[in-house]
């Protein structure tokens, strides 16, 4: 009995959270927006009055949100009934340590993209996204991952004239030749 | 004088490039609507990079064609195999699967086929008609009038965007203050940039489109495990049967009613294709003639919802066209588009001859949409079905790819990619707190008109707030915003009795 109540606490708390550091943030832009410089001509409303406004609108909301999570205020038949439906088009969250995953690699991705160039970068990039979406055949991955590079490059750099890096020495070498196998000038 | 500007656009339409371009945003529509987490909002963000270097027109024909064939693709995966592309595809599945369940999967297929054409071609009528009146009234807003209506936009979206009016304010909230990042353009004050560079210039609209619905839907499928259950191979060769005449007479009502309430909500911004979908089925299992038979494979519960999400297309056009407003995620990219082209939707396209052209174009290709979709649907729907057979990792990756290949397209700037990095992972995260990301996106594209209108209004008239209240179309616009924000506090404390109801009975002694 007392550890279903425990539960309960903590499942408050996590829900609070996230008002919680919503009121953190706009107490802390509010502050900001009080700070704005400009030169202030009489009877005139200066360029923090609209941010302020909605950051007043933002506070309320958020502390509505966090005493009302805090005390369970408003779980309706109708919303239950909802969230048995919206299973049926948003399965539940049963990975979230791979979605951390997914956005370290694209910061990675990122990173390694003005250094390899975008197709070495963007095979590696394209595997390891098939990888962590439970496409596990090593060869078909990485022929797949060659061919995504290969028809973004053409795409963007031969049909949409992008100029998509093409990463340093050693490296570039490789982009200089498939632009110029592409033709790309 | 209707008639012979869209006889012009007709000709623009079935010119070789804006011909191609209907054609393969049909596709496209058809597509993404299919496949689970994809939709029609993703399909045209996918699409946007492509139409950087192509005139206006041809650009917002792929767009409109892509959202057009996006509310009726989803039916045939909904029907056939119980998987519904979209959450506007859910109602289908209760009448339109059961009847594919009873042997008569092409019947079901027929009905979804002639709702969305009904639907689409009355609604684009019904809308061109509107067109020319709308932007006439629309040059006789002022300041107030326009902060009005966008202010009206802006909590209609909030009030139906989610379960929960406060995340659906907080999320509004967001947006705004994500178009206010930047230099201040009446006073070039420096607002929340933290001395970031790239942030002086303000956030650019591809950013928060591409990351919110793009990257942080696809996060949030990863998260889920990409899990789609695969269809079983014999129902992809099913074709479609139409209807006889006198079972499509038999539910005249059903279509009357739904094709208008579609048109109508469809001008209402935030009732998106979903919304409309859902109150279509609602309305029929309310006043139905055979509403106790919803459920059990009738035609109406497969024609009311169908019609509802095609009708609802036309009527958001109008309102991005005349008034420069979207109502929706996808009205939203189509503005995107029209920015990026350096044109601003709103009552000015109709006055010159030349924009008034492409308007006209565009109001066309709706209904060269809808004929389109239709011919997709019944002749090459088995082909667009094996987009399913493609595994789910390799479609995320390819998707990821579009969101940040398209972002850097945009001004060929590593800044915009990372940017699409940070509300990507906000956009996850507003999934998985369950924050509605409609009023976000539409906060951020609305609150630079809002600002603007505001501090205009607030300057001219000495800092009176009354202003907003006092005109004739201000005013009843404003208590319409209120009456609107209401809805949610009205039907939340209306449940709450109705159940406090329930109990009270319930536990009465007999």
């Amino acid at each position: 009995m007392s550890s279903g109540k425990a539960v309960t606490v903590l499942e408050r708390c996590r829900a609070t959270l996230p008002y919680l550091v919503v009121l953190a943030a706009g107490a802390y832009l509010y502050y900001t927006a009080e700070n704005f410089e400009f030169e202030q001509s009489s009877g005139r409303i200066g360029p923090g009055a609209w941010p302020k406004l909605i950051l007043v609108l933002m506070l309320a909301s958020a502390l509505w949100g966090a005493v009302s999570s805090a005390l369970q205020i408003g779980k309706s038949d109708a919303i239950a009934d909802a969230d048995e439906m919206e299973t049926l088009v948003r399965p539940p969250e049963i990975y979230p340590w791979l979605v951390w995953v997914a956005v370290a690699a694209t910061v990675g991705y990122l990173l390694i993209l003005p250094v390899l160039g975008f197709f070495l970068a963007t095979i590696v990039y394209a595997f390891v996204l098939m990888y962590l979406g439970h496409y596990r055949r090593f060869v078909p991955a990485v022929l797949l991952s060659v061919a995504i590079a290969f028809a973004f490059m053409f795409m963007f750099m031969r049909v949409v004239y992008v100029a998509l890096p093409v990463g340093v020495a050693p490296f570039d070498r490789l982009s200089y030749a498939l632009m110029a196998a592409m033709g790309v000038h | 004088m209707v008639i012979g500007n869209l006889a012009h656009g007709f000709v623009e339409v079935f010119q070789p490039f804006d011909l191609l371009m209907l054609f393969v945003g049909l596709l496209v529509g058809m597509a993404v609507s299919i496949m689970p987490g994809l939709g029609l909002v993703m399909g045209v963000i996918l699409a946007l990079p492509f139409t950087y270097q192509m005139p206006i027109e041809p650009a917002v024909i792929l767009l409109t064609a892509i959202y057009f064939s996006g509310t009726y693709g989803g039916c045939f995966t909904a029907i056939l195999y119980r998987i519904p592309g979209e959450p506007m595809d859910v109602p289908m599945l209760w009448d339109g699967y059961t009847m594919a369940k009873r042997g008569q999967p092409a019947k079901a297929l027929g009905w979804a086929l002639l709702a969305a054409l009904i639907a689409g071609l009355v609604s684009s009528a019904v809308m061109v008609a509107l067109a020319g009146p709308m932007s006439e009234a629309a040059l006789k807003f002022d300041s107030p009038d326009y902060f009005a209506a966008v202010f009206f936009g802006l909590t209609t979206v909030v009030a139906l965007a989610g379960k929960s009016l406060v995340n659906s304010l907080i999320s509004l909230c967001v947006g705004l203050l994500v178009a206010t990042i930047g230099i201040d353009s009446i006073y070039g004050t420096d607002r929340f940039t933290f001395g970031v560079p790239i942030l002086r210039d303000g956030v650019q609209l591809v950013e928060v489109l591409v990351g919110m619905y793009g990257l942080g839907e696809v996060l949030a499928r990863i998260g889920q495990g990409l899990h789609l259950d695969k269809p079983k191979e014999a129902k992809v060769n099913v074709a479609t049967q139409f209807p006889s005449l006198r079972e499509f007479l038999a539910i005249k009502m059903t279509l009357f009613r739904s094709t208008v309430l579609g048109t109508v909500l469809g001008i209402v911004p935030g009732a998106g294709a979903t919304i409309t979908s859902f109150i279509s089925y609602g309305i029929e299992k309310q006043y139905g003639r055979r509403r106790q038979l919803l459920g059990t494979g009738i035609p109406e519960g497969i024609v009311a919802p169908q019609i509802g999400a095609t009708a609802s297309v036309a009527g958001h056009m109008i309102p991005l066209l005349t008034l420069g407003l979207p109502g929706s995620g996808a009205t939203a990219v189509i503005l995107a588009a029209f920015l990026l082209h350096g044109v601003q939707p709103g009552p000015m396209l109709f006055e010159d001859s030349a924009s008034s052209l492409m308007v006209y174009t565009i109001l066309a290709s709706m209904f060269a949409s809808v004929i389109g979709m239709c011919l997709v649907g019944f002749f090459w729907i088995r082909v667009v079905v094996k987009v399913l057979t493609i595994p789910q990792g390799v479609l995320s990756a390819i998707v990821v790819m579009f969101c940040l290949v398209g972002a850097y397209a945009n001004r060929n700037d590593m800044s915009d990619v990372w940017m699409i990095v940070i509300f990507g992972v906000l956009g996850y995260l507003f999934e998985k707190l369950r924050f509605p990301i409609s009023p976000m996106v539409l906060g951020a594209i609305l609150g630079p008109v809002g600002e603007t209108a505001f501090m205009r209004s607030m300057i001219s008239s000495d800092n009176d707030w009354t202003v907003f209240f006092r005109g004739p179309i201000c005013g009843p616009l404003m208590v319409g915003s209120i009456l609107a924000l209401s809805y949610p506090l009205l039907r939340q404390l209306f449940l709450m009795r109705r159940r406090t109801a329930a109990v009270v009975i319930s536990g009465e002694p007999r």
